[in-house]
């Protein structure tokens, strides 16, 4: 316990402050903080460090500068060797990009490994009045970035991933440097600039473009401020003076927490937050803390350090090793606190006795009977804020003897989770590995947000067991660690292994039929120029809706074609075809959509709905005379004048000749001469004759009784006599001829019979007209003729006369409303069956 | 089982992507394909939308209507020349900042249709969406897409992007109901559909329900079985199907289907009368109500003179039963006059000529009865499917008698008809003899594709007399007498009068044999269409439950033969289809001149 509290510093009553190290820094005897400018990630990044080129030093190379890149355990991992300008600033954005702003205003990003990304520039005025300064901020969307020019303007981007560059107002008063300034992006989003001048200090805001001066009441003497810092919680401003005074207060300035002066008459190294609770500055060895309360307690350190403020502390870099300050957390203070009296501290207690094997536990565990679930949820908070392992298991251990004691009434969630999380934690802070991040830092950044970092670490192998470990779902998880190596394999196998072996590599580590997505993958060895590479991963896609355009995209449209084809997926096709109808010659174009029969039959429909290529193209590229036919005959029914029309069906009547399809030719060239013949009528009638059937033609000029024209007609089209018949007959009746009518069944024989005869004079109710036919129908026919014109009693007679008692029995179901007409019958029926009877007696 | 989840999933993914548009609090106008109102009230009903913010509803018509909010959706079909309209009505409306429109497509946007809207320039303010509703159930036993023009892209223009949305319903049905472990599909587009299942299956890897109910799939294309969509329907949904038109499982008593008409629900699920006699041969349905509407009177009369606590409980328990049915059993009984009136004479003429085409005989009879009714112009429709039917059963006309049939159509009906002939000689549906491989598939551009597809399709197609003799499929040829369980319902022939077993109920059946399939007949008459799944998966010999799925549409006749089937078998069956489909429908939709949307 002793041991725990031992690197605790009180700061005021309440709350104390803890230093540990968290690396001895592999750099040990290589590297001097002091000559040097260095640059810490935030969140347990990388350092990156260059010669501070205000501090003389024996020049050892030739003059352009070297950025070395360190990792947080102060591995070398690569080094850029500068050629561009001079550099203004190196920093650090949210995602580990180190941004290189060149006083020219152009910024470029590298990646851990040295790696050009790419790079922005800061505007027009920038690079023609050079930059003197500038500082990045984290925004809502990312990393953002203020520039200071030689003219005193300051520049601002709120997203480096999508530079749009904004100017500030400018500063008010003489025109000379700012003594020092700083930039904050608020919760409302907005990104303002704090800037002293000299003694006057003003807080420039761009969305209003106005400027406001602050005047806070510093008691000391001063000339100007030289340094300022504002809270992370973004509440609290800290000055420093260049007599040496840190001042402290809220935002606005208006309020005064405390002034210390504290006597450091060098210029001041750094003056930073660590968390919200005090202000640190660093003296170079010595750090002197201090709280808004003016209680403040120093640290001595071994050489010269860098510190870099976290969310929630602080970290110290120095020559031999990485420390980190932080206030200690409430938890962890009510439990190890010399004489604390907290639940968890009592349910520690308890678990060493428990370890102990001594009874005293159960004395222990009855004194925080009450206030157990308190005392597990101490405990198990408290573990996540531990760095050392064995610390987090004595915790975790009493968290677990607590919880048994209360059954169900705790979430087991809590405590899983927070031994899963440590496991995680421990494993990626491993030097070797060196992400230290703090529980409350890894809150922050999230799972996807660790993957992200050991991705950009390469750190492929761990990514996998952690995705494992915490069974994440597949769009963030496996399969994007995997895919990401993959792009890494592509670009950094470039030039040393060829496509084919690179492909199979990869498809042996990536599997087939996994959820990897092979597009993105060849999406990066398109960016590589690695074409050949791209169409080989392109096969392992079994997703054609990725597949197809990258393929398009690759120029491969016969692939692209193949697949789109083999999915099924009609909209697929059409893309293709859309592109492949841009990129190609018509030729090569027809050649290629024939091998495929389905693609030709959406062609053919892409062709009818839009008109995209004409359709007669195709089938003349085939020899289809059928199917030109058939287009010339449905496009003669969209031609307006007649002669149009006609000449379309003429090509129609060629075609099918061509076709060999005689008899549609034959019918095509009636449809001609019927056409023709119709259109004289129109002419001589005066009323629309195109376009009816020729039957309807023939009923019109009888309907006229235009005689000739009727049998000139039946000529030239060869009616056959039974259709002449029929029309003639219904004809008549219509028009109400029946001399007409008798004078046709005089004629001749009707080859139809005269039921049809009846039939029509029935229908125009002409029931006389109808007897004129009915001794003529045909004997089987005649009783239900007779019925049908309703002459029962004639239709009886016949019945009886043939002897037929069945027919005489229809008959008479017909006629049933008809008294008289059933008795007649019935008595025939009874004649009929009398004289048989009579007939069987004898 | 609970079909009802499939119109819930429809349903849910409808509103979502109405909530997705805009919440349900924001007010918005709709307007609507005439095609697809009936089956967007199937799936959500009138007032879920209005539930959902939809406050004026509109038809879609040519000129834009009375808007009255600012956010409007459009619900069309993904046919071209309708989106065009929709699109040039948006142009000529012209941009309001404070408009926004949304453009549901069903079943999917196409490309085209997405270039087309582009090509315009109206997507600044257009958004497009997609919708596709599940199987609607339209019965207890029948689920339909209702995507009636399915059958005309796929088979007459092999234009298969429609399929695709048959695949996915199937993939949401497995979703929903459970995976099926035995598949066997007949036809070429039956056999794709089963491709882009399992291809999507590998895609997405859903996850399925672990209990299934179904284990078997059975698919058919609609050409396998030309015969039992040109035939006459004689079941009572049959009947009213052919002579009034089923839309979405509803029909109008009035032929033009006026607003306000008379309308019957075709559910047996809501109406216990229709259940009864739905599938009853027509002859025997004018009967079977006569002896309801006793029955009701019965039950009223007797119910009168009860105690006053059993006349309570009648009153409020089964008066408004028996008055529904009382109302229904009238529709029903004006429904039977309507189809009694309009085939008054012609049908028994109808049914003879059938019976002759099926066994072959009095061919002289049958020719000369078509060439007279042919000058009398009677329905086109009647006309062609006596004359498909004829091609079928003999294997094509021979020469002589097809170009004088063909010329007299014309002579008749008018030459714009010689598209409808070429269209079903494509179809296989009225060729002349021995020709057909000259002349059937223009749109086949390369001749070794045509000779690849010749050979791998159909090694020698065999006459569709020659598989119904092989399937036994004509009762009439075992003996001379006609059937005499034609009428009772006992022989699956009935549907049709007794002429012709349906080729679907002869497949399931052999399908469903213990064990496994016995299908060499079939492998026989069907070659490379048929594909039958993995025989040793132990679910075959399973006694699950059966969905047949129709690609191209189903006919009623055949669903009441599965019915009957599924009560011989005592598994239920139920039928799945792209749509339903009368041969007047089918017929029509051939002749009609808008043969390009």
């Amino acid at each position: 316990m002793a041991l725990l509290t031992a690197d605790w510093n009180p700061l005021g009553r309440e709350a104390y402050y803890r230093k540990f190290e968290v690396y001895t820094m592999g750099w040990i005897d290589q590297v001097n903080l002091q000559d040097l400018k260095v640059n810490v990630a935030p969140s347990g990044g990388p350092i990156a460090v260059v010669r501070d080129d205000t501090k003389l030093t024996p020049v050892q190379t030739s003059g352009k500068p070297i950025i070395f890149i360190f990792s947080p355990s102060g591995e070398l991992k690569s080094t850029i060797k500068w050629s561009g300008g001079k550099i203004v600033e190196i920093n650090w954005s949210s995602s580990e990009e180190l941004l290189c702003i060149q006083d020219d205003g152009s910024v470029s990003a590298y990646d851990i490994f040295g790696n050009y990304q790419n790079s922005f520039q800061m505007g027009q005025e920038a690079r023609e009045m050079k930059i003197i300064d500038a500082r990045t901020f984290s925004s809502s969307t990312g990393t953002g970035l203020v520039v200071l020019t030689t003219n005193f303007r300051f520049f601002v981007v709120n997203n480096i991933k999508d530079p749009r560059i904004r100017r500030f107002p400018d500063i008010p008063g003489v025109n000379i440097a700012p003594s020092c300034w700083t930039a904050i992006h608020g919760d409302d989003r907005q990104t303002r600039v704090i800037v002293a001048k000299e003694k006057d200090i003003y807080l420039l805001d761009y969305s209003e473009q106005h400027v406001t001066q602050k005047i806070p009441e510093i008691s000391h003497h001063h000339l100007s401020i030289v340094a300022m810092a504002v809270s992370p919680c973004g509440k609290l401003v800290a000055l420093l003076t260049d007599a040496g005074v840190i001042w402290i207060g809220s935002f606005d300035f208006r309020r005064k927490f405390c002034e210390h002066d504290a006597q450091c008459m060098l210029p001041a190294v750094q003056l930073v937050w660590c968390g919200s609770g005090a202000v640190v500055l660093n003296l170079g060895s010595v750090l002197l803390v201090l709280s808004p309360n003016r209680d403040n307690f120093t640290l001595i350190l071994d050489s010269t350090s860098h510190v870099c403020p976290e969310v929630d502390g602080l970290r110290i870099i120095t020559n031999s090793s990485h420390e980190f300050l932080q206030k200690v957390p409430l938890p962890n203070q009510e439990i190890f606190r010399i004489g604390s009296m907290s639940p968890g501290a009592i349910l520690v207690e308890a678990s060493r006795e428990f370890q102990k094997r001594s009874h005293r536990a159960e004395e222990y565990i009855r004194l925080v009977k009450n206030q157990l679930e308190q005392a597990v949820i101490q405990c198990i908070q408290a573990a996540g804020n531990e760095w050392q392992p064995g610390v987090q298991k004595m915790l975790l251990r009493a968290a677990q003897l607590g919880k048994s004691f209360l059954f169900d009434k705790v979430d087991s969630e809590l405590f899983v989770g927070m031994c899963q999380t440590l496991r995680i934690l421990n494993a990626v802070r491993n030097y070797k590995i060196a992400l230290p991040l703090t529980f409350q830092q890894y809150e922050q950044l999230g799972k996807t947000g660790l993957l992200n970092r050991l991705i950009l670490r390469r750190q492929y192998s761990i990514a996998i067991q952690i995705c494992q470990y915490l069974q994440m779902s597949e769009a963030d998880g496996i399969p994007r660690v995997l895919t990401e190596w993959a792009c890494y394999k592509i670009k950094h196998g470039l030039g040393k292994l060829d496509a084919e072996q690179l492909a199979s590599e990869i498809s042996a580590k990536l599997g087939t039929g996994s959820k990897v997505s092979y597009s993105s993958i060849a999406l990066k060895a398109i960016e590589c120029k690695q074409e050949k590479l791209a169409i080989r991963l392109l096969d392992f896609e079994h997703r054609a809706s990725e597949q197809i355009p990258l393929l398009l995209k690759l120029g491969q449209e016969p692939q692209a074609l193949a697949k789109a084809v083999e999915s099924g997926d009609p909209n697929l096709i059409y893309y293709v075809l859309v592109v492949m109808k841009e990129t190609y010659s018509a030729d090569k174009f027809y050649m290629t959509i024939r091998h495929y029969p389905s693609v030709n039959a959406l062609y053919a429909k892409l062709c009818r709905t839009i008109q995209m290529g004409s359709l007669e193209q195709i089938y003349e590229q085939e020899d289809n005379f059928n199917a030109q036919a058939i287009l010339s005959v449905k496009d003669s029914y969209r031609a307006q004048k007649l002669e149009n029309r006609s000449a379309m069906l003429t090509t129609a009547v060629k075609q099918y000749r061509q076709a060999k399809a005689e008899i549609a030719a034959s019918l095509t060239e009636d449809q001609l001469k019927l056409l023709k013949s119709q259109s004289s009528y129109e002419s001589k009638f005066g009323c629309p004759v195109i376009d009816v059937s020729l039957n309807d033609t023939l009923k019109l000029l009888m309907r006229r009784r235009d005689i000739k024209e009727t049998e000139e007609m039946v000529k030239k089209f060869k009616v056959p006599e039974r259709r002449l018949w029929w029309l003639k007959v219904t004809t008549f009746a219509e028009i109400g001829d029946w001399a007409e009518l008798e004078k046709l069944s005089r004629l001749k024989k009707s080859p139809i019979g005269y039921e049809p005869f009846v039939d029509v004079c029935l229908q125009y109710n002409n029931v006389t007209e109808a007897q004129r036919y009915l001794p003529k129908v045909e004997e089987h026919l005649s009783i239900k003729y007779y019925v049908k014109a309703k002459m029962y009693t004639e239709a009886a007679q016949i019945a009886f006369q043939r002897k037929d008692t069945e027919a005489l029995h229809y008959v008479q179901s017909r006629c049933s409303s008809n008294r008289d007409a059933v008795d007649m019958i019935n008595s025939l029926i009874a004649k009929l069956a009398n004289p048989s009877e009579s007939q069987n007696k004898r | 089982m609970d079909l009802g989840n499939l119109r819930q999933s429809s349903q849910f993914r409808l509103l979502n992507l109405l909530t997705k548009i805009a919440p349900s609090d924001v007010q918005k106008d709709l307007v609507i394909h005439e095609d697809l109102m009936k089956p967007i009230d199937l799936v959500s009903g009138a007032r879920l939308l209005r539930e959902q913010g939809v406050d004026k509803m509109f038809k879609l018509a040519s000129v834009a209507p009375p808007w009255k909010n600012y956010i409007r959706l459009y619900f069309i079909p993904s046919i071209y020349a309708v989106a065009e309209n929709v699109a040039k009505q948006l142009k000529r409306h012209g941009v309001e900042k404070t408009v926004s429109y949304h453009i549901i497509v069903v079943p999917k946007v196409l490309t085209v249709i997405h270039s087309l809207f582009e090509s315009l320039g109206v997507l600044d303010f257009v958004t497009l969406h997609s919708y596709s509703w599940d199987f609607i159930p339209l019965d207890s036993n029948l689920l339909s897409l209702e995507l009636h023009h399915l059958f005309k892209a796929s088979f007459l223009k092999e234009e298969n992007s429609l399929l695709t949305s048959v695949a996915k319903a199937l993939m949401s049905f497995e979703c929903l109901l459970g995976k099926f472990s035995c598949v066997m599909t007949l036809g070429e587009k039956s056999q794709r559909v089963h491709n882009l299942l399992n291809t999507w299956k590998n895609e997405i890897q859903p996850t399925f329900p672990v209990e299934t109910e179904f284990t078997h799939l059975i698919m058919l294309d609609r050409n396998i079985d030309f015969v039992s969509l040109l035939l006459t329907q004689l079941t009572y949904e049959g009947v009213l199907d052919e002579n009034l038109k089923m839309k979405s499982g509803f029909v109008y008593l009035d032929a033009n289907g006026a607003e306000g008409s008379q309308r019957l629900m075709l559910n047996s699920a809501s109406d216990e009368i229709y259940g009864e006699i739905k599938g009853k041969h027509i002859s025997a349905v004018f009967q079977h109500l006569s002896k309801k509407a006793k029955e009701l009177q019965q039950k009223r009369d007797i119910k009168n003179t009860d105690s006053i606590e059993e006349m309570k409980n009648f009153v409020s328990h089964d008066l408004k039963r028996i008055q529904s049915q009382q109302k229904s059993l009238a529709l029903h009984i004006s429904a039977c006059e309507i189809v009694m009136k309009r085939q008054a004479g012609i049908l028994e003429e109808l049914l003879e000529l059938q019976e002759d085409a099926m066994s072959g005989t009095k061919m002289k009879e049958y020719l000369a009865f078509l060439e007279d009714s042919i000058a009398r112009q009677f329905n086109l429709a009647t006309i062609l499917r006596l004359c498909c039917l004829h091609s079928i059963m003999e294997d094509g006309l021979p020469e002589k008698e097809y170009h004088l049939l063909q010329r007299q159509l014309l002579q008749a009906y008018g030459y714009r008809h010689l598209t409808t002939l070429h269209y079903l000689q494509r179809l296989g549906l009225f060729n002349q003899r021995d020709s057909k491989m000259i002349s059937l598939e223009p749109l086949l551009p390369d001749r070794l594709a045509r000779v690849a597809h010749a050979a791998s399709f159909r090694p020698e197609r065999m006459p569709f007399r020659k598989i119904c003799q092989r399937l036994n499929l004509l009762p009439l040829d075992e003996s001379s007498q006609p059937n005499p369980c034609a009428k009772s319902g006992q022989h699956p022939s009935y549907v049709f009068g007794g002429v012709y077993t349906p080729l679907v109920y002869h497949f399931v059946e052999r399908c469903l044999k213990e064990k496994e399939p016995s299908l060499g007949d079939y492998v026989r008459c069907f070659g490379n269409n048929l594909r039958i799944g993995d025989c040793s998966h132990p679910q075959w010999g399973a006694r699950g439950k059966i969905l047949v799925c129709f690609i191209g549409g189903v006919t009623l006749a055949e669903v009441a033969s599965l019915d009957l089937l599924s009560r011989q078998l005592g598994r239920q069956i139920v039928v799945a289809t792209t749509s339903t489909i009368s041969g007047s429908d089918f017929m029509e939709s051939m002749t009609s001149q808008h043969t390009d949307t």
